[in-house]
Order: structure tokens, then sequence, then C-alpha cells
């Protein structure tokens, strides 16, 4: 078995439908002419380092496959060479057999997907449940300005730690915030 | 005072690199001239075993368009 590597360049300006079309093809083709792929990936869009048909960037496919016989690689080229979508490409033998890379990306999106339409489907189910009871919108509505005082709060200790003099200037608050309190307390209970 | 040329080495060999890729342009890159001319080996100091591996990859990598040919008609 012999393994070789085949690097071609698509048109830049093409969506991902259209390139998965385009790698779809050069993989039938590949496995009609007896290819086992090993790799088939795209590597990325690059800048060309000269223009080709007036494109400065491309996007690069790298194809990894191994074969015995040579007469279908012309085969290979001549058609790689024939399709329209194709800028450039270049097939070159591999003196070692090449490692089997497995793409993680495609899985992550998915699941981001998922979690996506997941919380769409908490979204409207919240939105449902406000449209049936105004009362707890209003609810919600009074919740919310604590959150707010929590993070004045939060800020306010961070400021804090910075500077000591800060903390003196808070101390003072903090004590006519007591006072305050109790004097309230002394009221209630002479009441 | 004599002058003593700095002694020169294969980058290759130092580094125990055996194959050279042509998709490793930033490897390549050491090995061209600002004009985008292969530098000889007298002046880089490549074994002639991998400095026949280093010219077949910048060529490749010339005809796929990763390397310019020449860099005099990019920079007007």
């Amino acid at each position: 078995m012999r393994y070789y590597e085949s690097l071609y360049i698509v048109n830049p300006n093409y969506e991902q439908e259209r390139l998965d079309e385009v790698i779809k093809a050069v993989a039938d083709k590949s496995i009609e002419l007896g290819f086992s792929i090993i790799n088939h990936r795209v590597w990325g869009k690059k800048r060309l380092a000269y223009s080709i048909e007036k494109h400065k960037y491309g996007s690069f496919i790298l194809l990894q496959f191994e074969t015995e016989s040579i007469t279908n690689l012309a085969d290979f080229e001549r058609f790689m060479i024939l399709q329209k979508t194709i800028l450039r490409n270049q097939t070159v033998t591999l003196s070692v057999k090449p490692e089997v890379q497995i793409e993680e990306k495609p899985v992550k999106s998915v699941e981001q997907k998922e979690t996506t339409e997941d919380s769409a489907v908490v979204n409207e189910t919240k939105e449902d449940s406000n449209e049936e009871t105004n009362v707890e919108s209003e609810e919600d509505s009074k919740e919310v300005p604590p959150v707010e005082n929590e993070i004045v709060v939060e800020t306010k200790d961070a400021s804090a730690e910075d500077g000591e003099s800060e903390e003196k200037a808070e101390l003072p608050i903090e004590e006519e915030v007591t006072e305050e309190v109790t004097e309230e307390v002394t009221e209630e209970v002479q009441e | 005072m004599a002058f003593q040329s700095r002694k020169k080495f294969c980058f290759f060999k130092e580094n125990s690199i055996t194959e050279v890729d042509y998709k490793d342009v930033k490897l390549l890159k050491r090995f061209i001239t600002d004009q985008g001319k292969i530098m000889p080996r007298r002046i880089t100091g490549t074994s002639a075993k991998m400095h026949r591996k280093l010219v077949r990859a910048i060529k490749q990598a010339r005809n796929i368009a990763l390397m310019p040919y020449t860099n005099i008609s990019t920079e007007s």
C-alpha cells in the first residue's frame, strides 16, 4: 500500500453547504476509484501567496488516502483538474502512514445546538407562563431590585478592599444604620 | 587579526528533523530570501541530503500557493 496526500483549494466565497458538496464529490470519486480515505478535513481559509483566478484567499482541504494502483491516480488528477470549483490541487506521496485525526469540533457544535434548543424551549415555557398570569410577572419585577442592591454592596466591598480610607468612610454609615434600627426598635417597644 | 566566520551547521540535523513537510511554511520561510529565492546551502549550511528534500518541499509549497514564486510583484 502507498499513502498519498492531496491538498486542494476551493473557491473561498462558497458557503459551508456548498463546500460540503465539493468535499462529498471528491470523497465519492476517490471511493469510486478504490481509494481508502484516511483523513479528509478542511485545513482552513488561508491567504494565497499569489492570486489564482483573481482570488486572494482560498479554502484549503486536505485529503489523505491509500491505494495500490497508480493508474487510478491519473484519473483522480484529471477529475480534480476538470472541477471548476477547485482552483488548484496537488497530490504528493507520503513515506509514512498518516495518523487518523478525529475531528472534535462538529461534536461540540452539535452539543451547543442542543443546549441552545433546550434553552429556547425553556424560554418559550417561561413566556407562556408569563402570559397566563400577569401577577407572576409583577412579582418578578419586584424581585429584580434586590439583586441590583446586592451587586452594589459587592462593588462597595470590592472598592473597600482597595483602600483603607474608604473603609473608614464606610464605617460611620454602618454605625448610622445600626443607630436608626435601634431607634425604630425602641419606638416599637414604647408603643 | 584574522576574521573568523561563524561555524555553519545543518538546521535539520541539529533539530533531528528527517522529513520536510511542504505545509510547514514557517519552517520553509527560514530558507528563502526576501525576494523568495531558495538560499544556497553554502549559506544556510544544510546537508546535501536535507537540502534536496527542502528544495522539493519549497517547490511543492509554491505550486499550491502557500509560498510565493517571487516577492517582487507583490511588494509593488
